[in-house]
C-alpha cells in the first residue's frame, strides 16, 4: 500500500507546481553556493535555497520557499512551501511540493533563476523560474508600472489576510541625518499616504488620508534643491516646507507640521 | 488499514476540489510557465494599446472619443477580444494562440501585497496547452511622470519676478493624463455598493472637492495640486538643466510666444474661429466637443493644460485660487487662456477634476 503511495507521488513530483506561474519577486537566494554548484551537503540538514514572493488572486502576496535536504545516497528531498509573506523560510510552511530520491541540486542566479533536478537514476530536469517584478529607472514618459516593474501579472488561488495600514501609520522611517530606514510600506497604507519634509531629499512618510498643509497633519514640500541654501534644521529655516492657508507651520522634532 | 488507504486515494481522485486558478490538463507545467512568461508582453501591449489592434468605430465609439478611452480599460479589452478571435505567441520557435472572452472584473487591493491599488481580473486561455490563467491587468498606464526639476508656481505679474518656485527632487510623482471621466466614478460608485448612471462614460465626471478627495484616495491617491499642474504645463526652457536659477513662466503648453498663438490673433481679429487645429490644442468656445484625445499633451505628458473643462485643484499655495477657469466655455479672445490663471470655485459646485500619486 505504501509502495503504491510512493509511485503517486512521485508521478505526480515531475510536475511544475502552479504557485511557480505567479512569481513576483526573487527575494532571497543561498548566499554560499556558487552558480551550478552541486548541492550534496550537509546530509540530513534542511537548508533554504531560495524564496519568491507570488501574487495572489486578492493581489496580496505570499512566500514560496524552495528548501532542500540532501542525502549520503541517493535519498536527497527538494520541498517547496508556501507562508505568509511576512513569515522566514526558517519557518514551517504549507508543502504544496516533494521530490525525494534526489542525488543533488544545483541552481544559477541569473538571468532567470534556474535549478536542476540530479534524480537517481543520472538523469537531470530543470526549471526556469521567471519573476514578472523588474525594475528600471525613470525617464520622461513613463507611467508607475516601468518603476514599480509591475505589468500584467499571472494570479493565483490563495489569498492573504494582512490588513493595509491605517491612518498615523509610519510607513517609511528617515533618521536626522536623512538616512532611510528599511524600505517603505507606503504602498500598504489603507488610504495613500503624506510625507513629514524634514529638509531632506525623502523624507519620513506617515499613512494619512488627509492633503498635506491642512491643520494637524504634515506641511507640503517645497523642496531641497529649488534654493541653494538648505537647512536640515526646521527649527533654523523651514523654508523646505508650507502650510496651507491659516495653518501654521511648526517643528515636530525635524519634522514640518502644520497647526 | 488497507480499505482506509484504497478509499483515501479514491477520494483523492474524485472528490471535486476548488476550482484551481490554473486549470489544465497537460503536464508539462515547466512549458505552460514559459509560454505564459512570453505571453506576457503580447498582454501588456494589447491592454495598454489596443489600438494597434482595432479602430475605434470596432468599439462604436462616437468620433469624438480619442483612442485612448479605450486603453487600460474594460471596454477597450472586451472590444479587442469581441473582434481578434487571438493573439499569437511565439515561443521556442512555435506560435500559441492566446485567447479571451474579454470579460474583466474591478479589483481593488484590500489587504498588503503587490504595489498596485486598483485594476482588473481577467482570464486567459492557451488551447494547445489546455490551460485557463486568471491575469491582473493595472490601471496606471495613463499616469505620467513628472521629471525631478525646480519649477514655477502661478502667475507673475512681472516677467523678471521669481515668484513662488519650487522642486520635486527625489520624488517620483505621476499626473492623471485626463480628467477623471464618468466611467471610472461609476466603477468606484458601483464597487461601494452606489448608483451612478452615465450614458457617456468617457466625458469628464464632475464631483465636488470631498467626493473627489475621496475618489483619489480609493485609487491610493491624492487630488491633483494647482502647482503640480503647473509644472506638468509649463514647458521648461532647458530639459538638460533641471535646477536652473532662473525659470521662465509660459503662457501656453504648446508656445513659448503668446503672441503667436491663435488665443492671441482671437483678440486681434474680430469674429474669429477657432480652426481645427486650434481646438485640438485648446478646445475653447466656439470648438466641437472631444473627449480622451491627446493631441494637447504637454511636454511631460498631461492633456488639456488650456480650455476643455473647468478644473479643480487643490492649491496649498493660495488656496482661494482652486479652479482653472479657461475652458470650453469661454471665446478663445478670453484673457482667463493663460496657464497658471485661476479663481476661486463657487462653494459646493461640481467640477472635472485628476488625481495624482505619489510612489517610493
Amino acid at each position: 500500500m505504501s509502495a503504491f503511495f510512493i509511485i503517486f507521488i512521485s508521478f505526480f513530483s515531475y510536475g511544475f507546481p502552479q504557485e511557480l506561474f505567479s512569481v513576483y519577486e526573487k527575494l532571497e537566494v543561498h548566499e554560499f553556493y556558487k552558480d551550478n554548484e552541486l548541492i550534496k551537503r550537509p546530509v540530513d540538514a534542511w537548508q533554504n535555497i531560495a524564496s519568491f514572493s507570488i501574487s495572489n488572486t486578492d493581489l496580496s502576496l505570499s512566500r514560496l520557499c524552495l528548501k532542500y535536504r540532501p542525502s549520503s545516497e541517493a535519498k536527497g528531498i527538494f520541498r517547496i512551501e508556501l507562508m505568509p509573506l511576512k513569515r522566514k523560510c526558517q519557518e514551517n510552511g504549507k508543502i504544496i511540493y516533494e521530490q525525494d530520491s534526489l542525488l543533488g541540486i544545483q541552481f544559477q542566479r541569473e538571468p532567470e533563476f534556474k535549478i536542476t533536478f540530479s534524480h537517481k537514476d543520472f538523469s537531470t530536469t530543470s526549471w526556469t523560474i521567471k519573476t514578472i517584478k523588474k525594475k528600471a529607472s525613470l525617464e520622461l514618459l513613463d507611467t508607475p508600472d516601468k518603476f514599480w516593474g509591475e505589468k500584467v501579472l499571472f494570479l493565483n488561488d490563495h489569498t492573504d489576510f494582512q490588513k493595509l495600514l491605517t491612518d498615523g501609520t509610519q510607513c517609511l522611517k528617515v533618521s536626522d541625518d536623512c538616512k532611510v530606514e528599511g524600505s517603505s510600506s507606503c504602498q500598504q497604507c489603507e488610504n495613500g499616504s503624506l510625507e513629514a519634509p524634514n529638509g531632506c531629499l525623502v523624507g519620513p512618510r506617515y499613512c494619512s488620508s488627509a492633503e498635506c498643509g491642512t491643520k494637524g497633519n504634515p506641511a507640503c514640500r517645497r523642496g531641497v534643491k529649488f534654493q541653494n541654501k538648505r537647512s536640515l534644521d526646521c527649527r533654523v529655516d523651514m523654508s523646505f516646507a508650507f502650510c496651507k492657508g491659516d495653518s501654521v507651520p511648526s517643528c515636530q522634532g525635524l519634522e514640518v507640521w502644520c497647526l | 488499514m488497507g480499505i482506509v488507504g484504497v478509499t483515501g486515494i479514491f477520494l483523492l481522485f474524485f472528490i471535486p476540489q476548488k476550482a484551481p486558478v490554473v486549470s489544465e490538463k497537460r503536464v508539462n507545467r515547466d512549458l505552460i510557465n514559459q509560454v505564459l512568461h512570453a505571453a506576457s508582453s503580447v498582454l501588456h501591449g494589447a491592454w495598454t494599446t489596443p489600438s494597434v489592434y482595432l479602430s475605434k468605430e470596432d468599439c462604436h465609439l462616437p468620433g469624438e472619443v480619442g483612442n485612448s478611452y479605450l486603453e487600460c480599460s474594460a471596454e477597450g479589452w472586451q472590444c479587442l477580444w469581441n473582434k481578434v478571435p487571438h493573439l499569437d505567441v511565439e515561443y521556442a520557435g512555435r506560435k500559441y494562440q492566446l485567447k479571451s472572452s474579454g470579460k474583466t472584473s474591478f479589483i481593488r487591493r484590500e489587504v498588503q501585497g503587490i504595489e498596485t491599488k486598483t485594476g482588473y481580473i481577467t482570464e486567459v486561455e492557451i488551447p494547445e496547452l489546455d490551460i485557463t490563467q486568471k491575469v491582473f491587468l493595472p490601471k496606471t498606464c495613463h499616469e505620467m511622470y513628472l521629471p525631478q526639476r525646480s519649477y514655477a508656481y502661478g502667475e507673475v505679474s512681472d516677467p523678471r519676478d521669481l515668484g513662488i518656485i519650487w522642486d520635486n527632487a527625489g520624488k517620483l510623482i505621476f499626473i492623471d493624463k485626463f480628467y477623471v471621466p464618468e466611467r471610472d466614478v461609476k466603477e468606484w460608485k458601483e464597487f461601494l455598493g452606489e448608483e451612478y448612471v452615465t450614458q457617456t462614460p468617457w466625458k469628464p465626471a464632475k464631483l465636488q472637492e470631498s467626493e473627489q478627495i475621496r475618489f483619489c484616495q480609493f485609487h491610493g491617491k491624492k487630488r491633483l495640486m494647482a502647482h503640480f499642474f503647473d509644472a506638468s504645463q509649463m514647458s521648461p526652457v532647458d530639459l538638460k538643466t533641471p535646477f536652473p536659477h532662473t525659470i521662465v513662466r509660459p503662457d501656453t503648453p504648446w508656445q513659448r510666444d503668446y503672441n503667436r498663438t491663435f488665443l492671441a490673433s482671437s483678440v486681434k481679429e474680430e469674429g474669429f474661429k477657432p480652426s481645427q487645429k486650434d481646438c485640438r490644442l485648446a478646445q475653447v468656445g466656439g470648438c466641437p466637443e472631444s473627449y480622451f484625445m491627446s493631441d494637447s499633451v504637454s511636454w511631460m505628458g498631461v492633456a488639456f493644460g488650456l480650455g476643455f473643462e473647468e478644473e479643480l485643484f487643490y492649491n496649498p499655495f493660495q488656496p482661494e485660487l482652486n479652479l482653472k477657469k479657461s475652458s470650453r466655455l469661454l471665446p478663445a479672445s478670453s484673457h482667463w487662456h493663460k496657464l497658471g490663471r485661476r479663481e476661486k470655485s463657487e462653494e459646493d459646485a461640481a467640477y472635472a477634476f485628476r488625481c495624482y500619486r505619489e510612489i517610493l
